[in-house]
């Protein structure tokens, strides 16, 4: 069924020890040891830790999720060509989804662009919060993907695929690499608590991966987890009580098929539940945060609050073990904020104010924390925007450029990467594909892409599918 | 011959390569291609294909971009690969840009005719085949053998053949069955395995109480003949189909699409497992019904008829997000067909045909053209080129001439209609207007309009942003009201037209849609895909199956006045007993009919019957089986019959059981896996049944079959409900499980986290996971603790006020898990119930209610309880 062959032996393990290296390396040789100590081909899947191929830079990550489409040239990639060309008929014809953009009128950004942090970064004035954390971020601005529509772009940037189905990024990693806490799950989706953004659970599903490697949401209001506790309020004592009788039962039961491990599980499920009504309260827990911390992440502001709290969480959960964070944009004014086919000049300055800071209050407080090198944090949306208007206020959705960011975990510090062309439609130079992407994602966590591989109806499959993409490491991301 | 045309190339292409530019006609492979290579191939490659432009070879050059040609062969000045080369906006950036004279030579090639080369433009070659005899003479692709039936020593444990087969390889490794399952256990797995839910201590105690010889088979009988059954294997059928009520893409919580006439498929099947049907015949129709009578020019269609269309509901279950006109595209087309042919190949033949999409199999001999060939099958009715979208691939329970009939009739009764219900809405308007505008210049800008257009609907008519708000508007709409607020003569005149209008609705004619599959068309080319790329063509195929299942040169086609008939060809290709497909198909169906009843498949990759699947354990028994099922008449139910009343399926699940006896080897030793069925296996039983077992054990289950499904709603914390709100009778909430809407994903909660399948194409196994969202789910779901409340009055209300404690208890466990408590659990369950009792008094309960709630609990830890979930 699975495939976690060629680990390192425990040998070359020792003799890196020797050169010596921090916590993580320790962690993974820990780890090592107890994947070894099992079989090659688990019978069950489970959560236990797994020990990836190689020395992980990152242990957990988090996945900043920008539904919509940000607009890049008026964020993060500026194109003064494109100022210049402002109101000109574009000669060649883009690619659009939507109506409205026939004219092909080429639109400059409206906002300014800066040059910031060391590294001088050029970041537009609708982000000044991430313009604070520019010398600890990797910048992405030649990003391509497959699609132009909403679903099939998310579905591309989560699974490396744009058909619904397969396992999505957070289910491959929980599945190649377990989870540090056995008391929270492994995967931890934090969505606005209104609601869902577009394709709703689909972006966390495990496809035909075990049902366990699913991401599991974590609600901001109300019990953070579905049925932690009893929906029917009984008397102190009563849930205990049916516990140990349940548990009497169950042992009977388990003694007449003392070889089905499972059934263990089951009966461990029990006090795990238990347990975990105890761990997720405390990670939803905020009083034991400072205030200052509150105000970091915006909590004192209803404007930001919404997406704040989900990054303040996110990093409570990275801090208590869990291995994979999806934190998604606000369901409001739309369930899609980034998608600006419209009044861009009011709504695109509404959504980056209601998300820049939280991402970037998330940056310093894992820093200040020393927990942002372990950390590989990622701020996407699904694709890019048009340099062309769309009814003169907007403009539609682009797959041949976009830009993302990355931070922590092994990627550069105040970096930019490639590049767009001089309007921003294409991605042009050191171009970056979603399977690139993930599979160097995958490399800071210590994974080899081309081995963390499920058999599925006759085929061993994979995020990257490097037979088809030919995806490899970008090495260039990397420090 | 040969040699000179060789030869001739070879000189002609030396020549050229020497020819200055300027000279001759320039040739693709020699003077166009470096130059691409050298600017444009890096990023419209075949690994880029930016703007979907791939400039590797001529066919793909004169395809052009996503956005159109980029070549008008004989016009370079109207050709965009040279204007883009020439101004210079190709290559972006001006790297590597091209000289003058590497443009000429470009402009030169298309304006001579953008040639081919040789042989890029030669007629393909004549099909060589690559499947060897020894591709053939692997096991599964035979035909069925006849194995005599083996002799064996423990003759009295020899019911039936099965047994013989077993005991054979058991004895080999001086192994034997293990006891004969107690009556209450036997009881209990037949009820779940025929028809997905628990005996009754009353049907537990007659079967007990039956002493005949015969009675564990007059219980199959009896329940084979359970409609229940039909639910229960029908619903393994619909998930080899991929069933959901769903159409277009089915990804958001909420707000999906049902289609309309979707569940008629579902029923279908349950109908066809409770009669019977053979499975030659149910497979052929679900794959050509509609091609198996001229249903475009009969005068009427019998039921039968009308049965046969709805079956071909089978290949109409893949995603098809054609629905929305920006997914419209080939790409998308073309996975629906990449999607049903995984569904019909994978649900029949057992072997990953999938992999031969991009390439020839790897392992097993299923070249690429197979694949296409199959694809063919389906091309008339799913034509890529000319494309039926989604909502309007159906069919009506009458024929078109007569759908016609009915439509042109209530368009003309709608013309009649139409200025009456505008005068009305006028009437309405003018009442509801001033109630409304006060409340409406209170609203935000952007909602005042759909708030307008929704006070103005009846309230059955509005979305639910209309509906919410209207609320918000505070005034009082109903129909009651309005009338209350209009003059004598309005009121009159209001009156009179919605009487008339009632008058002329019930003057409309109607039908019924069929989602069916059907030829739209003569059938269009069907070519290969080179690696899989539907943009890069390869050589034309005819309709055909697997080859390494064929005769050489075997066409599927039987083209009929209405239709091209492949796919009837195709069916009949499945279904021919004595050839090898027809082998293979009967032995995969065997296969999982086996598996359900024994827990794993005689082959254990049910899914791979290939080479990199497993080899089956007892090919003789799976061969025997297969060759009985079709000499039976392909009767599913004579196949379920011959397993449950073998002894085998009848022996005790526990290893304790097997007989402690010196002569015989200590089998969690020779077979630690029980892969030869020394004893039965331990099973948990899929999502549906433990729901429904849930609901029966209750005794709130609706046993009502088949219509259309029951909605459910996602919440906004994730959790997936009944929506009460949109169902017709409080009892439907109760439904089989099987009867509420089936989706892609967010299926009830209460499934999802029990392994209901993601159903992105269809479900070849279920997993049988313990996870912990499991145990919270059964222990803190509001729908459990009411259930549990429901079981603890039904405990209460069999004992009629006359039981004890301990009797109460005993009834519960019994209901739950069909046995009787040992002194152990009983102890553990008594103890349980006067405690809580206390607990309630303290929380101020009265004393009935008190025990109700005690009692209730005892029924909740019960319903928790591991044997509950399992078949044992």
């Amino acid at each position: 069924m699975s495939r976690r062959k060629d680990l390192l032996s425990r040998r070359e393990m020792l003799e890196m020890s020797g050169s010596g290296f921090g916590s993580l390396a320790l962690a993974w040789m820990l780890n090592q040891e107890r994947a070894l100590a099992g079989s090659e081909r688990p019978v069950s899947f489970d959560l236990t830790p797994k020990a990836p191929h190689a020395i992980p830079k990152a242990k957990a990550v988090i996945q900043l999720m920008q539904n919509g489409g940000p607009s890049q040239m008026d964020l993060v990639d500026p194109k003064p060509l494109l100022s210049k060309l402002n109101g000109k008929k574009h000669s060649e014809k883009l690619e659009t989804l939507q109506e409205g953009s026939a004219d092909n009128v080429l639109m400059g950004s409206p906002y300014k662009f800066e040059k910031r942090g060391q590294c001088g970064m050029d970041i537009s004035e609708l982000l000044p919060h991430t313009a604070t954390i520019v010398d600890d971020i990797t910048l992405i601005r030649s990003m391509y993907t497959e699609h132009n529509n909403h679903s099939e772009a998310l579905i591309m940037l989560q699974t490396g695929k744009i058909f619904p189905g397969r396992p999505t990024t957070g289910s491959w990693i929980s599945y190649a690499l377990g989870t540090e806490n056995q008391n929270l799950p492994a995967y931890v989706v934090l969505r606005d608590a209104e609601g869902y953004n577009t394709n709703g659970a689909l972006v966390w599903d495990n496809g035909w991966l075990p049902a366990l490697y699913r991401g599991t949401e974590f609600s901001t209001k109300g019990t953070p987890v579905l049925n932690l506790k009893p929906a029917v309020p009984a008397p102190k004592g009563s849930q205990d009580d049916q516990l140990d009788a349940l548990a009497a039962l169950n042992q009977r039961h388990r003694s007449r098929y003392p070889e089905d491990t499972s059934l263990d599980a089951r009966i461990r499920n029990y006090e795990l539940a238990a347990r975990m009504q105890l761990a997720a309260g405390d990670v939803l827990d905020l009083k034991k945060e400072s205030e200052e911390t509150k105000k970091l992440y915006g909590l004192d502001n209803p404007v930001t609050a919404n997406y704040g709290i989900r990054c303040l969480m996110a990093r409570r959960l990275v801090e208590a073990g869990v291995r994979f964070v999806q934190v998604f944009p606000p369901v409001r004014p739309s369930i899609q904020p980034w998608d600006n086919h419209s009044n861009l000049t009011d709504e695109l300055p509404k959504i980056c104010s209601y998300t820049d800071l939280g991402g970037a209050a998330l940056i310093k407080d894992l820093k200040q924390r020393g927990l942002l090198d372990e950390t590989a944090v990622m701020w996407a949306g699904e694709f890019g925007r048009l340099p062309i208007s769309q009814k003169g206020t907007g403009r539609d959705h682009n797959r041949f450029g976009f830009s993302l960011w990355m931070a922590g975990g092994g990627f550069k510090k105040g970096y930019i990467h490639g590049a767009t062309d001089e309007i921003g439609y294409r991605a042009v130079e050191n171009r970056v594909s979603v399977p690139e992407l993930h599979a160097t994602l995958f490399h800071v966590l210590g994974l080899d892409h081309k081995r963390v591989t499920y058999r599925h109806h006759g085929r061993d499959e994979s995020l990257t599918d490097p037979p088809v993409t030919h995806a490899e490491v970008v090495p260039a991301l990397l420090s | 011959m040969f040699l000179k045309a060789g030869f001739g190339f070879v000189l002609s292409t030396a020549l050229l390569t020497h020819a200055a530019p300027g000279s001759s006609t320039p040739q693709f492979a020699a003077d166009v291609l470096p130059i691409l290579q050298k600017s444009c191939i890096g990023c419209h490659g075949p690994k880029t294909r930016m703007a979907g432009l791939d400039l590797h070879e001529v066919s793909l050059v004169l395809r052009g971009s996503a956005n159109g040609p980029v070549v008008e062969r004989g016009k370079s000045k109207d050709s965009l690969l040279v204007k883009r080369v020439q101004e210079g906006s190709m290559p972006p950036g001006g790297k590597n840009p091209l000289t003058s004279d590497e443009i000429a030579v470009i402009a030169r090639w298309i304006d001579t005719g953008a040639a081919a080369p040789a042989s890029d433009s030669a007629p393909a070659a004549a099909y060589v085949s690559t499947i060897t005899e020894k591709d053939r003479q692997f096991w599964s692709f035979q035909t069925l053998k006849k194995t005599p039936i083996p002799k064996v020593q423990q003759s009295p444990l020899v019911k039936t053949p099965i047994d013989s087969f077993l005991l054979a390889k058991l004895e080999a490794k001086k192994l034997s069955y293990a006891k004969q399952a107690s009556r209450t256990t036997l009881a209990r797995r037949a009820y779940l395995d025929l028809i997905g839910l628990p005996p009754t201590p009353a049907e537990i105690d007659a079967f007990t109480a039956d002493k005949s010889v015969n009675a564990f088979e007059r219980l199959v009988d009896r329940l084979l003949a359970s409609p229940s059954f039909g639910e229960r294997w029908g619903r393994h059928w619909l998930d080899l189909a991929g069933y959901v009520d769903t159409v277009g893409r089915d990804v958001q919580s909420n707000g999906y699409k049902v289609g309309e006439g979707r569940w008629k498929y579902r029923d279908y099947v349950v109908r066809a497992y409770n009669s019977d049907k053979s499975f030659k015949s149910f497979l052929s129709e679900q794959i050509a019904g509609d091609e198996m009578f001229d249903w475009r020019n009969a005068k009427e269609y019998t039921p039968d008829q009308i049965e046969k269309l709805i079956a071909t509901g089978f290949l109409r279950t893949a995603e098809d997000p054609t629905d929305n006109s920006e997914r419209d595209t080939p790409l998308l087309r073309y996975e629906v067909i990449h999607q049903t042919l995984d569904i019909l190949t994978s649900s029949t033949l057992g072997v990953t045909v999938g992999c031969a999409r991009c390439h020839n199999h790897k392992f097993d001999p299923i070249p690429q053209r197979d694949y296409y060939s199959l694809m063919a099958t389906l091309t008339p009715a799913y034509n890529p080129v000319d494309w039926t979208p989604v909502l309007k691939r159906t069919l009506a329970d009458v024929p078109p001439a007569e759908r016609e009939a009915i439509d042109k009739y209530n368009a003309e009764l709608d013309k009649s209609i139409a200025p009456k219900k505008a005068e009305l809405g006028k009437l309405y308007e003018k009442t509801i207007s001033p109630m409304i505008e006060p409340a409406i210049a209170k609203l935000a800008p952007k909602d005042r309009e759909p708030a307008r257009k929704g006070a103005l609907l009846p309230e059955e008519k509005r979305n639910a942003r209309q509906a919410k708000l209207v609320a918000e508007l505070g005034v009082d709409l109903s129909p009651a009201s309005l009338l209350t607020r209009m003059s004598p003569e309005e009121k009159t005149t209001v009156q009179a037209l919605e009487s008339e209008l009632a008058k002329l609705e019930k003057q409309r004619k109607s039908y019924a849609k069929i989602e069916a599959l059907y030829d739209c068309g003569p059938p269009p080319e069907t070519f290969v895909h080179r690696r899989g790329d539907h943009e890069s063509k390869g050589a034309t195929v005819a309709p055909g199956g697997l080859e390494v299942l064929s005769t050489a040169g075997e066409v599927l086609e039987k083209p009929t006045p209405s239709s091209s008939g492949r796919r009837l060809a195709l069916a009949d290709w499945l279904t021919r007993e004595g050839t090898p497909a027809a082998s293979l198909v009967a032995r995969v169906y065997v296969n999982r009919v086996w598996g359900h009843l024994f827990g794993a498949g005689i082959v254990a990759t049910g899914d791979n019957f290939g080479k990199m699947g497993s080899l089956p354990t007892h090919p003789e028994l799976l061969d025997y089986l297969s060759g009985e099922f079709i000499r039976n008449g392909w009767s599913t139910k004579k196949l379920i019959r011959t397993m449950m009343l073998s002894r085998s399926y009848q022996q005790s699940s526990l290893a304790e059981d097997f007989p402690k006896n010196a002569r015989l080897a200590d089998p969690q030793a020779a077979d630690p896996d029980n892969s030869l069925l020394w004893r039965m296996r331990l099973r948990r039983m899929e999502s549906e049944v433990i729901r429904d077992c849930m609901l029966s054990v209750s005794g709130k289950l609706n046993p009502a079959i088949g219509g259309p499904a029951v909605p459910t709603i996602t919440q906004a914390d994730g959790m997936v409900i009944i929506d009460e709100k949109e169902i017709t009778d409080p009892s439907e909430r109760y439904r089989r499980s099987m009867y509420l809407v089936a989706r892609r994903r967010y299926n009830l909660s209460m499934l999802g986290v029990f392994d209901h399948p993601v159903m992105s194409t269809n479900a070849k196994e279920r997993g049988a996971s313990a996870v912990v969202l499991q145990s919270l789910m059964m222990m803190n779901d509001k729908e459990v603790h009411t259930q549990s409340g429901y079981f603890a009055d039904r405990v209460l209300s069999m004992a009629n006020g006359q039981s004890t404690d301990d009797a109460l208890i005993k009834s519960a466990f019994r209901l739950a898990l069909g046995r009787l408590p040992d002194e152990k659990e009983a102890a553990t369950l008594l103890g349980l119930l006067g405690r809580e009792r206390e607990r309630f008094r303290e929380a101020k309960k009265s004393e009935a209610d008190a025990f109700r709630e005690a009692l209730a609990s005892v029924c909740h830890v019960l319903l928790n309880a591991n044997e509950f979930l399992y078949v044992e």
